[in-house]
């Protein structure tokens, strides 16, 4: 994507963003909050008008991508699923309107280990359970790119552990993942590239070793902090 | 579009609201029609059939609801996210809330009028009370009742669309239904139209009920059905050129 912006109201939450994630590889989306990674990832995903740029995948905006569940999958908030409706029937839906078969939904619930909570009503799982039922319906599709919002949150050590070794196993198949976190120890173990932004512009992109290497002996906690001026431990 | 009405329809089935709310006013329109056709004493020069039948229009302001919750509740368990990344074109998703909402409104207002009629008149003939309605009359009845309950849930979808916060929606729609309408009825002169062209005198109307009040001047069948179409094809235009330009944030 190239020169995002928006502006609700008189409030700028994203001036000037651009950056590339490429397929093959996972890319980390840092920034403090309020940089605008969320808006950024709504740009992205269609949700959000940019008032300028243009962001693209597989080379289309998303809107006019032909087979959306197919080309991308995209979990922005866990919670988003009816609290009434059961996990399965939440992802039954999905793949009914995406034009995927219904028992893409019983096998997915196994892969990210909720078979057992299946039939319970979504709104009785844990925000770990919820995560898990969200990157259910984001590999629905089994789609090229990955958009995860804070996919971590919420999650045990078990299901992180579960997640990153989810994550490079899809890098490794060739799908591109785009992974905001403000979880930076889990970043430096995840990610090959990084992309920070700050005040609604980004503010670096490189590969994650380019990055240490530049500074030997520093952690990425205390790169990122100094990239987005915030070592001094204000809140931003 | 096939598949987005089938995944509508499967969304509908599987959301208790739309049952409870369904269940709920079958009850009430059973227990309050039951009681008023056997007890009421009916002003003569009134049909007590259609007097009684007009109690079956909670089965519209049910649709209404319905058809409102169909989108406010989208936004408010944020579900409208993953819905538009899977289908980003936001008019065909609307378009195919729109067919399954009318399409249950049809069934459950023909169900519900149906079942009201088949209380009403047996129980009019119990007390030797001539109904005034005749078998062609009662069959408008029942088929006004399914056309009238489509069509206020149409306009339920185009409500929420509009309005997005659930609450919001909800008090808007009882308010108009319940409270501006019937006190902007009291009017002299322009009650009398808001009486004809107001939701709850088109609902009369369309089903062959009577009015409120009963004495209010309504329009045709055909008539009252097309004025509701209009304002259906009016919220449903205003809300869809909303929905499509609106960010989608939560």
């Amino acid at each position: 994507m190239t020169g995002l912006r928006k502006r609700f109201g008189r409030v700028a939450a994203v001036e000037d963003v651009s950056f590339t994630v490429s397929y093959g590889r996972i890319t980390g989306f840092l920034g403090p909050n309020g940089a605008g990674k969320t808006t950024t990832l709504r740009m992205i995903l269609g949700l959000i008008r940019p008032d300028a740029g243009t962001a693209v995948i597989a080379g289309k905006p998303y809107a006019l991508l032909a087979r959306p569940a197919r080309t991308v999958g995209a979990l922005l908030d866990a919670a988003a699923a009816h609290p009434g409706r059961s996990g399965r029937n939440h992802l039954r839906v999905l793949a009914t309107a995406g034009g995927i078969p219904g028992r893409r939904a019983g096998q997915l619930l196994d892969r990210v280990g909720l078979a057992h909570a299946g039939r319970q009503r979504a709104g009785s799982y844990s925000l770990g359970m919820r995560q898990r039922l969200g990157l259910a319906a984001v590999l629905l599709g089994d789609p090229d790119v990955l958009v995860l919002d804070e996919p971590g949150n919420g999650l045990d050590p078990q299901g992180i552990r579960w997640l990153r070794d989810l994550l490079r196993s899809l890098a490794a198949e060739g799908h591109a993942v785009l992974i905001s976190s403000h979880i930076l120890a889990e970043v430096a173990l995840t990610v090959d590239d990084i992309v920070v932004i700050s005040r609604g512009r980004t503010i670096t992109q490189a590969p994650l070793p380019e990055l240490l290497a530049a500074r030997p002996g520093v952690s990425l906690e205390d790169i990122y902090l100094e990239l987005t001026g915030t070592s001094e431990g204000e809140p931003s | 579009m096939t598949r987005l009405i089938r995944a509508e329809a499967l969304r509908l089935a599987t959301t208790r609201a739309y049952w409870l709310l369904a269940a709920g006013a079958t009850a009430l329109i059973a227990a309050w029609v039951g009681p008023a056709a056997a007890a009421t004493t009916f002003t003569p020069g009134t049909s007590p059939a259609r007097a009684t039948l007009a109690i079956a229009g909670l089965a519209q302001t049910v649709a209404l609801l319905a058809g409102t919750l169909s989108i406010t509740s989208e936004f408010r368990h944020k579900t409208i996210t993953p819905a538009v990344l899977i289908t980003p074109r936001r008019t065909p998703l609307l378009a195919a809330k729109l067919i399954t909402l009318v399409a249950a409104g049809l069934i459950f207002g023909l169900l519900t009028t149906g079942m009201a009629t088949a209380i009403t008149l047996p129980l009019l003939a119990a007390r030797h009370i001539s109904a005034g309605l005749n078998p062609t009359q009662a069959a408008a009845v029942i088929v006004g009742g399914g056309i009238a309950t489509a069509l206020f849930a149409a306009a339920g979808v185009g409500v929420g669309a509009i309005i997005r916060n659930q609450v919001g929606a909800v008090v808007a729609v009882l308010a108009l239904l319940y409270v501006a309408e019937p006190l902007l009825g009291f009017i002299p002169h322009a009650g009398a139209a808001v009486q004809k062209y107001g939701l709850g005198g088109l609902a009369a109307a369309t089903t062959h009920t009577t009015g409120f009040p009963a004495t209010a001047q309504l329009l045709g069948q055909g008539a009252a059905i097309l004025v509701l179409t209009g304002y259906a094809a009016a919220v449903l235009l205003a809300g869809t050129a909303l929905l499509r330009h609106r960010d989608i944030t939560t």
